[in-house]
């Protein structure tokens, strides 16, 4: 009964964040935008979170342009890139070699410094993080885009349980993985090395998500961050920043700012 | 050859494991760059690195092992106890462990100080202990001159093997344009006075005219679409595209169309490289700032001269780290904090290197 009542809410909840678009920011108090996975600052419950030498400096924002307190978090990250905001509950910090989970204590009406929950070490590779409903998606890189080492890799960890952040599978097909997104139960994930590659989830029977299925990659897109926007998709590359709209198995470009140098 | 057995053999293998592990993964510029051997071992591809937690303790451990058999090996008909020689090389590796806490004023020492080092020279100079003193040595000593020639030789093994990791004397680094010079760099300092007086919000008067009129009237300058240099992060908020132009600042498309965005300002915010809103506040970083723009304020139908929109956090962060923006083996000859953000390096052959590109 209990196991069946936890599948009726996950999949009203996931039908309901489904239905508003994904989102990758999205502020419980106040509106706030939507940053690339790449980004090393961001808003979470109210407050202003950025990644600051190794630690997460927060900064209360009821000053709007002036920022009024400051706390910082207990723990130190190494090699610290990249910074995601999961639920308005927890931050996501992508390092060198881990994804560290930090509590924000939501619950507190005061500015809380982030709290260190867990980690989970993978290989020493760079990395940007994003999670939904229970999944943490991360790539790892070696730095170089023409050689294929067990650095450069797609993560999926299963972080339903929050203090134990468990790997679910290591795709190691791309040669250079960095910035990526969801859209519409698709995973975009820009390839230095190919162009933008799309992945599908697949689940099994019990809605977990159990493997990552290659579908395509799109060279003439190459692209180093992506954000999703409904069914469009912003790819941002060194010559240009791109909006293409996502069409089944086919992309279509909508618009391209010229970076002229 | 007497004098050469099994364990002499054992510590030699030993230091080229060593020098294995220093030619395919640590790649680090050191003095056995200079010695044949380590060139041969080089394999074509190098391998990967392994965790960094490993790096840190590995060769120190094979260093003490190496040592203490190779000496234990050339002196096992001496006098000389096995206990004298772990000793005698534990006291030497953690003293030149130690010389690097102050690795700006001995620049032969330069290296990296780590705990981790000394646990492992302590646990390697024990097991050492431990397997050696199972050996049974003779009980008629060799009492030849040949045991001052052996100490020396064992002493310039062990210096070598020692300073092996650090950089030599009259080191030449390679740097970005290809040349080689002095590894010791001055920094070239950006004073946060002159990066907070540069900070402009400039209006598109080619394709977001309207806005470009408004404040144009309030004495703030307008600027046509010039392209973006280096296009770091990106952000999304409601009909508006923010693209980040690496310490340069930020550019704002009008996205309510996404068939035809239109470029309509730019925000100049020396060192930005995010961005972030909330309730139509716009977080820039600057180095040790955080710049605030009031989006509300810019959007007004009736821009209000008294209201600033936009506003400068100081000293809410502190300054970026910048020694790993500098290429491998070059380093500072010292850094002062006061004096404001490193922004590049001057060589001792007076050549300037800027880690980005600021137009200043």
């Amino acid at each position: 009964m209990k196991i069946k009542l936890q599948v009726i809410i996950l999949s009203l909840t996931s039908f309901l964040i489904g239905s508003c678009g994904e989102t990758t920011t999205d502020s419980s108090t106040g509106l706030s935008g939507q940053s690339g996975s790449l980004a090393s600052m961001t808003i979470a419950n109210g407050d202003l979170h950025i990644l600051n030498n190794g630690y997460v400096i927060s900064f209360d924002l009821s000053g709007e342009l002036v920022l009024s307190s400051k706390v910082t978090s207990d723990s130190h990250s190494w090699d610290a890139e990249t910074i995601f905001n999961y639920n308005n509950e927890y931050l996501l910090v992508g390092t060198d070699n881990s994804v560290n989970i930090f509590s924000l204590n939501s619950e507190s009406e005061e500015l809380l410094p982030a709290e260190f929950v867990s980690s989970f070490q993978h290989l020493t590779a760079r990395d940007p993080v994003i999670a939904l409903e229970g999944i943490a998606y991360f790539t790892t890189r070696d730095g170089n885009e023409s050689t294929h080492t067990n650095r450069d890799a797609l993560g999926v960890l299963d972080i339903s349980d929050i203090t134990t952040p468990i790997e679910i599978l290591v795709d190691n097909s791309l040669k250079e993985p960095y910035g990526l997104t969801l859209s519409n139960g698709s995973l975009f994930v820009c390839d230095k090395a190919a162009g933008l590659t799309k992945f599908s989830i697949e689940k099994d029977e019990l809605g977990n998500v159990s493997a990552l299925v290659y579908q395509q990659s799109y060279s003439i897109y190459p692209c180093n961050d992506v954000i999703a926007n409904g069914d469009l998709l912003v790819l941002t590359d060194p010559k240009s920043v791109n909006q293409v709209r996502v069409n089944g198995s086919e992309l279509e470009l909508v618009s391209k700012i010229e970076l002229f140098y | 050859m007497r004098g050469l057995n099994r364990y002499t053999v054992y510590g030699i293998l030993l230091c080229i494991c060593g020098l294995f592990y220093y030619a395919n993964v640590r790649q680090t510029p050191v003095i056995f760059e200079y010695l044949a051997l380590l060139q041969w071992l080089k394999l074509a591809t190098p391998l990967d690195k392994i965790s960094s937690f490993i790096d840190a303790w590995l060769l120190s451990f094979i260093y003490i092992l190496s040592v203490c058999s190779v000496s234990f090996g050339l002196l096992k008909n001496t006098k000389i106890s096995l206990y004298s020689i772990v000793t005698f090389w534990l006291c030497f590796a953690v003293v030149f462990e130690l010389f690097q806490l102050n690795n700006s004023e001995f620049y032969i020492f330069r290296g990296t100080f780590d705990g981790l080092d000394i646990l492992a020279l302590i646990l390697g100079s024990l097991l050492s202990y431990k397997l050696l003193s199972k050996v049974e040595r003779k009980k008629e000593f060799n009492q030849n001159n040949s045991i001052i020639v052996k100490k020396i030789v064992l002493l310039l093994f062990g210096t070598y093997g020692v300073l092996g990791s650090y950089y030599p004397f009259n080191h030449q680094c390679e740097f970005p344009d290809g040349s080689m010079q002095k590894c010791m760099v001055e920094p070239i300092y950006l004073p946060m006075s002159q990066i907070r007086e540069s900070d402009e919000i400039f209006f598109d008067s080619e394709f977001g005219q309207d806005l470009a009129d408004k404040w144009s009237h309030l004495g703030y300058p307008t600027q046509i679409y010039n392209g973006i240099k280096n296009a770091g992060k990106i952000y999304l908020y409601q009909n508006y595209l923010f693209v980040n132009d690496r310490f340069k600042g930020t550019h704002v498309f009008d996205n309510s169309d996404p068939s035809m965005p239109k470029h309509i300002a730019y925000f100049r915010v020396m060192g930005n490289q995010d961005i972030a809103i909330q309730n139509n506040i716009l977080y820039l970083d600057s180095y040790t700032d955080i710049v605030a723009i009031d989006l509300y304020q810019l959007n007004h139908e009736q821009p209000d001269l008294n209201v600033v929109p936009i506003r400068r956090n100081r000293n809410v962060l502190e300054a970026p780290e910048i020694t790993d923006l500098l290429p491998p083996g070059i380093y500072y000859s010292g850094t002062v904090p006061e004096l404001g953000i490193v922004i590049g390096y001057t060589t001792s052959e007076f050549d300037d290197f800027y880690f980005w590109d600021l137009e200043l």
